[in-house]
């Protein structure tokens, strides 16, 4: 494991693998906003963050003696000491709300795809057990739906795009194809789509992370549009090697009523 | 002396059935009560519960007493009989009561709170403790438990607070007529925009509102999940005071000049 600034490829070494704890060292995490430390104490995790919305190519992994001045540390504590710690990349806890470009109309028996990219989590663990997830980014919040019975997510700054090498290339954000299907006879509108990563997987690739495709099929207003995760590898990229299950499996396509005006829940 | 004893013994085995019934059946009510309440709460809500449970444990008490009274040889349809002659009586002298019961019935068929929600009636704001037959206990923002009568829940506007996820926070704002109304509409825009607790969607409301006495007048409404509520108002209250302290942006108070004329 090396120090310092890190490259694509050189962060890999760090994400997704398990390292033995070294006694004492406080290691530092800096990827997109976040600003992680984290130190092991025999029975203790103790561990910093914090936010800084200055540099989205922020990559760094550092060992340090102490913890910088002013943080506040939370404490986690085990029956037995700590040998083992890994960083793993992992979807989102909550849904994610995406705008597209402009507004969007799918014509009658008409598809579309569309690229969403998702700023991932990093899931800090000790010997399978998860000790803290941190966003990459800072996530603004949003409500999805009306004020009476809607949902809570994460809002984008980034747009649903048709094209997914519009995406820059980033070591913390995933590309997550969604496929809608006009199976109606009237025209399907909308500018927002409310994505619920918990049945995503997670793909490594050369240039990119994945997410396993997800289909829509509208079949009108006043019937349920069924949504079903594809469990095949995406195959915009070549070689993806899987690197993490979905948070909740999708065992059949999942219904939902709403199909709000101009707003798309997947 | 034998027969004495005898009857003694009868007697000590007369009232120990009764005790052991008495026993049995207040822990067979106990259990039975408490496993509605956990149903009923599923199934329905938590005060929902609440009224099951006890409404199933008093009733059994009722029941248990009787057959105590039967096993100890009481006539059951004689007391019955003073019962309803009493219970005339009572009905006439507990009218409240009655009242603050079918209040009660009205309330829950209502579900106009629950347990747990934060209400605001009269006077009174707190989080709902219980809903009981008779009343509604309130445990308020100072600890302070206070029990309102049905029938007054009944009879006046109960707010609930929390009653939908989200929540607007509104703020009057009033800066001075020196200021540039674009500049400080951008200025609060900001700020809400970079408040961690502020949700996207509802949109944020920026108004500029009247022309007051001595100020412009201004009102900011924010949407947060109702967890997050008084975390956003005092967070956008704060960063307001601080951002409008960077940005020269004067916020008047009332004062007055006195001029002393000298003859």
């Amino acid at each position: 494991m090396n120090d310092g600034m890190f490259n694509r490829k050189d962060i890999f070494t760090v994400l997704n693998h398990v390292h033995s704890v070294e006694k004492e060292c406080v290691y530092n995490l800096e990827l997109g906003s976040l600003h992680l430390w984290f130190q092991f104490i025999q029975d203790e995790c103790r561990v910093a963050f914090k936010y800084e919305e200055k540099d989205e190519d922020l990559c760094a992994f550092n060992r340090l003696s102490d913890f910088p001045s002013q943080l506040k540390l939370k404490r986690y504590i085990a029956a037995k000491s700590f040998n083992q710690f890994s960083l793993n990349l992992v979807f989102p806890d909550k849904s994610i709300v995406v705008g597209s470009e402009n507004p969007v109309s799918i014509l009658p028996r008409k598809r579309a795809l569309f690229f969403v990219s998702i700023p991932l989590f990093v899931k800090l663990a000790v010997q399978d057990n998860k000790i803290e997830e941190f966003s990459t980014l800072i996530r603004p919040k949003t409500w999805f739906g009306d004020p009476m019975s809607g949902e809570l997510c994460y809002a984008l700054k980034t747009h649903a795009k048709r094209e997914f090498e519009e995406f820059p290339e980033r070591p913390f954000r995933a590309i997550c194809p969604i496929k809608i299907k006009n199976n109606s006879g009237e025209v399907l509108n909308f500018e927002k789509i409310c994505l619920s990563p918990k049945h995503l997987m997670l793909f490594q690739g050369k240039i990119h992370f994945w997410g396993n495709q997800v289909e829509v099929n509208y079949e009108g207003e006043k019937i349920e549009t069924s949504i079903s995760y594809s469990q095949e590898i995406p195959k915009h990229e070549s070689d993806l090697i899987k690197k993490c299950a979905p948070r909740e499996v999708a065992t059949e396509s999942i219904f939902r009523r709403t199909f709000d005006h101009l707003k798309l829940w997947v | 002396m034998d027969t004495a004893l005898a009857l003694n013994s009868q007697q000590i085995y007369v009232i120990l059935k009764a005790l052991f019934l008495a026993v049995l059946g207040v822990f067979v009510f106990y259990k039975f009560s408490l496993l509605l309440n956990k149903k009923f709460s599923i199934i329905w809500n938590k005060q929902a519960g609440l009224m099951a449970e006890k409404f199933t444990f008093y009733t059994g008490l009722v029941l248990i007493a009787m057959l105590v009274l039967h096993q100890l040889g009481f006539k059951i349809s004689a007391l019955l009989g003073a019962a309803g002659i009493l219970g005339i009586a009572i009905g006439f002298a507990s009218q409240t009561v009655v009242s603050n019961l079918i209040s009660g019935v009205f309330l829950l068929s209502e579900k106009t709170f629950q347990v747990g929600d934060q209400i605001n009636v009269d006077q009174f704001k707190g989080i709902v403790l219980s809903i009981d037959l008779l009343s509604v206990k309130l445990r308020t923002y100072e600890n302070h438990l206070i029990r309102i009568p049905n029938e007054v829940l009944l009879k006046h506007n109960v707010v609930n607070v929390t009653h939908f996820p989200i929540r607007r926070c509104d703020i009057p704002i009033s800066v001075g007529y020196g200021e540039t109304v674009a500049h400080v509409k951008e200025v609060l825009q900001r700020i809400i925009s970079n408040n961690k607790h502020a949700l996207q969607n509802p949109k944020p409301l920026v108004v500029f509102e009247s022309f007051d006495a001595s100020s412009l007048a201004f009102k900011i409404g924010v949407w947060a999940v109702k967890e997050e509520f008084m975390d956003l108002k005092q967070s956008l209250m704060e960063e307001i005071k601080i951002t409008f302290e960077k940005e020269n942006i004067e916020i008047p108070y009332a004062y007055q000049n006195v001029i002393l004329k000298k003859e």
